[in-house]
């Protein structure tokens, strides 16, 4: 056992051995938690997104695709944003230009024609498909070390006439 | 039911369940996130926190992977889950690795080091502007503040010295900045009230409220505390009580935050009163000290690449004490006065180029007033009086280049005094003038996405304060306090710092920084007698604090977390003209400070968070024929939680807070003595 020199012995030993014990415990994070991290990110991308306009009640988030994002959004219904209730629509059978956040999940092979559908209407599209921000969405995740990130087309958004807070676009990338 | 009293013991704890890791949020802290339902979660994680964002660097909000310097947040809510037995706002920050804080008592300030430096080394910010670290860190509210982000390394390009005249004189940022970061947005109404009983017969009460109405968010809260401290000071000594100390604080504080066309434009003011009276534990010691807080922040993100930021604020300190003349005489001897205004203001223009690239400039500038007085027999005399001002021009840029980053920054400043009075007599010299150019430079090389290496240099220039030229006294032979030296001089500093950060897994993560100051021409406080208690600033030469800290964190599992630091430092100063302190140590500084911390969750949404502290030896004088030794202390500190389980939205939580569970009293600087095991008990509501 070595000891560091000014050290005392058991803060040393104590030290040692439970880091000894502790680290193979490690282990990777798994998609349910990466599916709660973009969940919590959405809601926090309508904080810091400013429409036009807004409907007078509510903030519509909707979710195309199946995956396990939807269901926890849904875990959000009723919360204030903008003063507004959060209202969280699944389905694909929604219409996507009553929706202020759009996130179309990877599982959504039909994303290039929901796309094209929400042009020119002031909703924030979301995606985890590669390369989405630079398809033409406005909020693409990409997972970069283990950690979920963001990519911004500012572009994008400013067609769709939604001003972003410098403060997202801060700690986003942006796309070309 | 488990889960959801557990996840609401997480929204006090973010620490806990959300960013064990320096590395901050994502999937780094994967295993306590697993528990934490996505309700919650959204309650404890802001946008900044998920992001893993720090400001401190370039004043706007940067990805840590851009900034080249190290910087350790704390969040409001490690905050609540750390015991302070005195609280005191720097003991939230005592378990950072190349800290070593050193809370005097209840009723004093943090004599603590950074990075091998003394207290003055290390400025402190609110919200970006400076404040005073001995004062406000005793008087500001926790509750107030969203996070507290502290900035290892030189940060004079970018944030000015503070200008005070008390205490050790002015403060600079050349170990590092510690930014304390106020709420600003508001989502949710939330009431909390929090009650507790302790040790030495103190009772606490907090009250706090936010929301939000439209674009304007606010929040306002107050608390009291009042207590029959423990006795402390040396037999005879000028600090001794002869009778349990009485104290009482009360606070009183508020921000209103308006949004105008866009959550990017931004106006917002928070004031802060605290009151803080009571007695030295002596019949004619009373003390009554009034600090009073303003900040101004307007905030316009003019386009998609310009942001602008004014602040301005206004800092009150006005202590007034009785004066004995003990051990002689307990009779009322005089009413010594101090009153001290200092406005800071600062304008800054963010300027986002050529892809990432990122300029910052600006302009700061700060007054300062500083009076003091004594009153005897109904005679009031004026000792002090002194202004100042300072002006600083400074340009940062940061470059983005693939894995590369790239920060270089100037900074030109101008400090002026002008002295009217000065130990109750008009000074020779009226006035004093420097003008600085400092330089920082700082590189990161982001080898993976999970190992970087990363580089700093910088300057750091200190004026002597009027305090440390003029004194406070008159009378050496028997009055306490700071004797006069008008031969001071400015002394220049330089730190540099090399580290590495590595996240081997998303759980896991080790950083390691090596460090090295050196300052020109020091000032220093040396204590010159014990009884009566003086000390003397001098121009102590060079001294030079080498050192590297060693973190590792860890959260293995979703009830278990823990992390580990070491700092081990070494200090010297160089005087070959005074054999007595020519080759002694930095005062104040301990040459190894470790801190073991372990967070449990037990069954029955029950939390243990446990604390190892130890503090090498250090000195408090550079003299060794008057160094006293102190340090070679461990300390165990523990906060036992247990939330109740919610009715509707109405939440509760009994906690038990053990200061010193060992029961380690050792001495401290100046005469104070640590109390030994104290605790406070009580319960925290939120609705």
């Amino acid at each position: 056992m070595c000891r560091l020199a000014g050290f005392p012995r058991p803060f040393v030993t104590a030290a040692f051995w439970f880091a000894l014990l502790i680290a193979p415990l490690c282990h990777s994070a798994d998609r349910t938690l990466e599916a709660k991290i973009k969940a919590a990110y959405i809601y926090n991308l309508a904080k810091f997104v400013d429409w036009p306009e807004l409907p007078p009640d509510a903030v519509n988030i909707c979710v195309i695709g199946s995956d396990s994002i939807g269901a926890m959004l849904n875990d959000l219904a009723n919360r204030q944003i903008k003063n507004r209730s959060l209202k969280v629509h699944l389905g694909a059978g929604l219409n996507p230009g009553t929706c202020q956040l759009l996130y179309i999940s990877r599982s959504a092979s039909d994303w290039r024609d929901i796309l094209n559908g929400v042009e020119g209407i002031s909703v924030l599209t979301v995606s985890d498909r590669d390369g989405f921000a630079r398809k033409g969405g406005i909020v693409g995740f990409y997972t970069e070390g283990g950690k979920v990130k963001l990519e911004i087309n500012p572009e994008a958004a400013r067609k769709a006439n939604l001003r972003i807070s410098s403060k997202l676009m801060e700690l986003a990338r942006s796309a070309p | 039911m488990e889960n959801k009293t557990k996840a609401l013991l997480c929204k006090k704890s973010i620490a806990a369940c959300v960013l064990l890791s320096i590395h901050g949020v994502a999937l780094s802290s994967s295993s306590k996130l697993e528990d934490l339902p996505l309700d919650a979660l959204v309650d404890v994680a802001s946008l900044e926190d998920l992001a893993n964002m720090v400001i401190t660097d370039t004043k706007t909000a940067q990805s840590r992977d851009t900034v080249t310097q190290n910087i350790v947040v704390q969040l409001r809510e490690d905050m609540d889950r750390l015991p302070a037995g005195n609280r005191n706002i720097s003991e939230l920050m005592r378990h950072v690795s190349g800290q070593f804080v050193n809370v005097l008592s209840r009723n004093d300030a943090n004599w603590g080091s950074y990075a091998g430096l003394g207290p003055k080394y290390n400025s402190y910010l609110l919200d970006g502007l400076p404040v005073d670290s001995f004062v406000d860190t005793m008087s500001l509210d926790p509750w107030a503040l969203e996070r507290i982000e502290a900035h290892k390394g030189p940060a004079s390009v970018l944030y000015s010295n503070f200008l005070t005249m008390d205490f050790a004189g002015n403060e600079a940022p050349l170990a590092g900045t510690t930014n304390l970061i106020l709420k600003e947005r508001i989502e949710e109404t939330m009431t909390r009230v929090e009650a507790g009983y302790g040790s030495n017969d103190t009772v606490s009460t907090r009250a706090y409220h936010q929301g939000r109405v439209d674009n304007l968010s606010y929040f306002a809260g107050a608390g009291t505390e009042d207590s029959r401290y423990e006795q402390y000071g040396a037999d005879k000594s000028w600090l001794q009580t002869v009778e349990d100390p009485d104290y009482r604080k009360s606070k009183l504080y508020g921000k209103l935050s308006y949004a105008f066309d866009r959550t990017d434009h931004t106006l917002s003011l928070f004031a802060h009163h605290t009151r803080h009276d009571g007695d030295m534990g002596r019949p004619n010691r009373d003390f009554d000290h009034r600090y009073d807080l303003l900040n101004l922040h307007y905030t316009n993100q003019l386009s998609d690449s310009l942001n602008l930021q004014f602040k301005a604020g206004e800092r009150r300190y006005e202590r007034q004490f009785d004066n004995d003349n003990y051990p002689a005489s307990l009779d009322l001897l005089s009413i010594s006065e101090t009153r001290q205004r200092l406005r800071p203001m600062d304008l800054t223009l963010n300027l986002r180029h050529r892809g990432n690239a990122l300029l910052t400039l600006g302009v700061d500038h700060q007054t300062v007033d500083y009076r003091t007085g004594n009153s005897s027999n109904d005679v009031h005399a004026r000792e002090n009086r002194v202004d100042g001002r300072s002006t600083g021009f400074y340009l940062q840029e940061k470059v983005q280049l693939d894995n590369w980053v790239l920060r270089a920054g100037i900074r030109r400043n101008t400090i002026k005094h002008d002295y009217d009075l000065l130990g109750s007599q008009a000074p020779s010299v009226s006035g004093a003038e420097w003008r600085e150019n400092l330089w920082s430079i700082g590189a990161r090389y982001n080898i993976s996405p999970t190992l970087a290496v990363y580089t700093n240099a910088g300057s750091s220039f200190m004026a002597p304060a009027a305090k440390q030229i003029g004194g406070t006294i008159t009378n050496i032979a028997a009055d306490s306090g700071q004797i006069a030296n008008p031969g001071l001089d400015v002394e220049n500093g330089t730190g540099t710092d090399f580290g590495v950060e590595w996240q081997p897994a998303p759980d896991l993560s080790f950083g390691a920084r090596a460090f090295r100051n050196r300052i020109s021409r020091a000032i220093v406080d040396t204590v010159v007698s014990a009884v009566p208690s003086q000390a003397i600033a001098i121009n102590a030469a060079n001294l030079t604090a080498t050192g590297i800290e060693l973190d590792i964190r860890h959260n293995p599992t979703g009830n278990l977390g823990w992390f580990a630091n070491l700092t081990a430092s070494r200090t010297r100063i160089e005087d070959p003209g005074n054999s007595d302190q020519d080759g002694s140590r930095i005062p104040f500084a301990p040459d190894r400070v470790a801190n073991l911390g372990l967070m449990i969750y037990w069954p029955q949404s029950v939390r243990i968070s446990a604390y190892y502290h130890w503090v090498g030896e250090y000195f408090d004088s550079t003299s060794r024929s008057a160094q006293m030794r102190l340090g070679s202390i461990g300390i165990v500190n523990m906060r036992l939680e247990k939330a109740l389980p919610p009715i509707g939205d109405y939440s509760a939580s009994l906690f038990v807070d053990i200061n010193n569970l060992t029961d380690r009293r050792h001495d401290l600087p100046f005469g104070f003595i640590d109390p030994g095991i104290n605790g406070m008990a009580g319960v925290d509501f939120r609705f």
